[in-house]
């Protein structure tokens, strides 16, 4: 095949790619809408433009709970595929994400912390508790790193290290509290997006969306790191410091995400390799491509855990696991396969 | 020689008589998880394994038969007296068998389904006979407390606390029965948007107390929620249930939070129980435990204001503390209203 050829062959692969990103990116549009239409009550879509012309009851239900739910999903999607993608790129592991670098677990005993130890009844605490934990790791995580050069393989082992610590301090603090707390904490750890209004979507907002431009601007670097750290460095890449940058910056978007929800397990870990099997591993597209299938895949999962047993709902953590569990032994044997 | 054996025989008598154990009973019964179990009376030696169960012994004034107590009960002292003082066994779910085979009591009182069945398996070849009996149950509660009054002797202590609960119970059902309609209720667990729901003990006390509970049609004890759902079912009054220990003056502010985090969740404001400020707030130490009587009242006087005029749940809960705990009422239970 001529140059010419390998161009025009080059620009339709692309193109064909653009035009998968542009579908992934309606996927959470059309997931928000579904979202926006289900709930409990009468009011639908039609009745949006009424609710927000006039107080009442459809505009409580439409705008005061079903959107800043509905934009909780979406942010805590966002945040959780884009956090995995990042982290699986600069840790060069298909299988990191920010729960294997313990950030959950930090998330978790915060959280129980602020049940039992401080005796915290209502979500202000609990979720200050919980971020204070996740943050606590992702620097705990950095400092341990950076004593060894903040090797891909140190980070992964310190994670996991600190995620086991933290369960166990979990589980030990568990062992104290009353029944009551235990069932708080129980619940804590389904993951709820109930608790989530304005305010909390808006922190949440703060936390999850400025990284993401400066993310697809790093995204030349990250698949630079893709070829190993010696190739990357040789093209001008300083490694160590944007290893460190991005895991604290991955880990933040993770705990602005889960000290509001509670733990949404599988979306870091799936989303990135569903959205790498769509549009491949160019960052430039995969960033935004994770973002949009995080994005739907909770809202989605959302939508499923409150319509299968209505008005039951289904814990969020359950169905997200439930769609992800499946998925991720698939990647295991198709990897197996390949290899 | 013929004496000779006749002596033998009258002292082997004597030696048998004074080697023979003290006159010892057998009681044949069943405990909360529908089981045989077999005693020995009398009981001299109680390990307490639940905090429910220890109020019921100093309910039958038989709280000094307890040897070993939870750190629930350890870490309330305000409450408790001197029972704080004694060995800690463990906690409600996890215990040490080894402390338990040492202290070797006659009886160990548990909740049914904690701490595991591992107790019977390690402690029972030891002679450690367990009775697990919940005592927060509202179906169960009175059975149970004439049960534990025949273990350990305390026949009249019991009779005299079922028939005060008795009346209080008839008074709610008496109030519930004169309302004209069934007020609607959302009864919130200890978790946000977490339901009382069909088998949970809160589920059980508000339909005692004429509450038609939203989540009636649910099919778990403790269905999560949206708020949304919560909205259009517009129920008439909300409670929430606090975790406990709330005795003393640090529940009063856990209380005061709880109703203020309810009085301000987001897109509620046009509710009916927030517009006509229905808001309640009912420690755990009186929606379920054998204060329960007290949490019924004060369900009724809150779902059925008009019709609860002659019933004071303050006074009721005052007399339940002084005169079967021995302790005065102090700190905040449920508000509105202490």
């Amino acid at each position: 095949m001529d140059r010419a050829g390998t161009i025009q062959l080059f620009r339709a692969h692309a193109g064909r790619r653009l035009a998968v990103l542009a579908g992934l990116l309606a996927l959470p549009l059309l997931a928000a809408v579904v979202s926006l239409a289900t709930g409990a009550s009468r009011y639908g879509l039609a009745d949006f433009l009424d609710a927000l012309a006039r107080s009442g009851e459809a505009r409580d239900i439409l705008l005061g709970l079903r959107l800043p739910r509905t934009v909780m999903a979406v942010l805590t999607g966002c945040g959780l595929a884009v956090s995995g993608a990042v982290c699986q790129a600069v840790l060069r592991n298909p299988l990191a994400s920010p729960f294997t670098l313990g950030v959950a677990s930090g998330a978790g005993f915060g959280a129980v912390a602020a049940i039992i130890l401080f005796g915290a009844v209502h979500n202000g605490p609990v979720a200050a508790g919980a971020f204070a934990g996740a943050l606590g790791v992702s620097l705990l995580v950095l400092g341990l790193a950076r004593l060894r050069d903040a090797a891909g393989e140190t980070v992964i082992l310190s994670g996991v290290a600190l995620m086991y610590l933290f369960s166990a301090l979990t589980s030990f603090l568990q062992t104290l509290g009353s029944a009551e707390d235990v069932h708080r904490t129980v619940f804590w750890f389904f993951g709820n997006l109930s608790k989530a209004g304005w305010p909390e979507a808006a922190l949440a907002a703060a936390m999850i969306l400025p990284p993401l431009p400066l993310l697809v601007l790093r995204a030349w670097d990250l698949n630079l790191l893709l070829h190993g750290d010696e190739t990357a460095e040789t093209l001008g890449v300083n490694v160590a410091g944007m290893r460190g940058g991005l895991v604290v910056l991955a880990s933040l978007m993770t705990a602005g995400a889960i000290c509001f929800t509670g733990v949404i397990g599988f979306i870091g870990l799936v989303a990135p390799h569903m959205a790498r099997l769509l549009v491949g591993s160019d960052h430039r597209r995969l960033i935004p491509a994770s973002a949009a299938v995080g994005a739907a895949l909770v809202t989605g999962a959302d939508i499923a855990g409150r319509s299968l047993l209505a008005p039951q709902v289904i814990p969020i953590g359950v169905v997200t696991a439930f769609l992800g569990v499946p998925f991720f032994f698939f990647l295991l044997f198709a990897r197996r396969r390949r290899a | 020689m013929k004496r000779f054996f006749s002596c033998l025989v009258q002292a082997a008598a004597v030696v048998f008589l004074l080697a023979a154990p003290a006159r010892t009973e057998t009681l044949q019964t069943t405990d909360a998880l529908g089981r045989r179990v077999e005693l020995s009376l009398p009981v001299r030696r109680v390990a307490c394994l639940s905090s429910d169960a220890l109020e019921v012994m100093r309910i039958l004034g038989a709280e000094g038969l307890a040897v070993a107590i939870t750190d629930t009960v350890a870490h309330e002292p305000g409450f408790w007296g001197s029972l704080s003082g004694l060995p800690v066994a463990g906690t409600w779910q996890e215990v040490d068998l080894e402390m338990l085979a040492a202290i070797k009591p006659d009886l160990i009182l548990c909740y049914a389904k904690s701490p595991g069945q591992e107790l019977e398996a390690r402690l029972g070849p030891l002679g450690i006979a367990v009775l697990r009996l919940d005592f927060y149950r509202p179906g169960t509660l009175e059975a149970e407390v004439e049960l534990l009054g025949r273990v350990l002797d305390r026949r009249e202590q019991a009779r005299t606390f079922l028939a005060w609960h008795r009346r209080a119970m008839d008074q709610v059902r008496s109030v519930a029965a004169a309302a004209p309609r069934p007020t609607r209720v959302y009864m919130e667990s200890y978790s946000p948007f977490v339901a009382f729901g069909p088998g949970s003990g809160g589920f059980d006390l508000c339909r005692l107390a004429g509450g038609e509970n939203i989540a009636a049609a649910m099919t778990v004890p403790f269905p999560q929620v949206t708020p949304e759902w919560v909205l259009q079912n517009d129920p008439d009054v909300l409670i929430k249930a606090v975790p406990t220990p709330v005795y003393g003056d640090k529940g009063r502010e856990r209380m005061e939070k709880a109703l203020a985090a309810m009085r301000g969740r987001q897109g509620w404001t046009n509710m009916r129980a927030m517009r006509e400020e229905r808001v309640c707030i009912l420690s755990g130490d009186l929606s379920s435990g054998p204060a329960l009587a007290v949490g019924a009242a004060w369900l009724a006087k809150w779902l059925h204001p008009e019709q609860a005029r002659g019933l004071d749940p303050a006074a009721l809960h005052r007399e339940y503390l002084e005169r079967f705990q021995g302790v005065p009422l102090r700190g905040v239970f449920a508000l509105p209203g202490e």
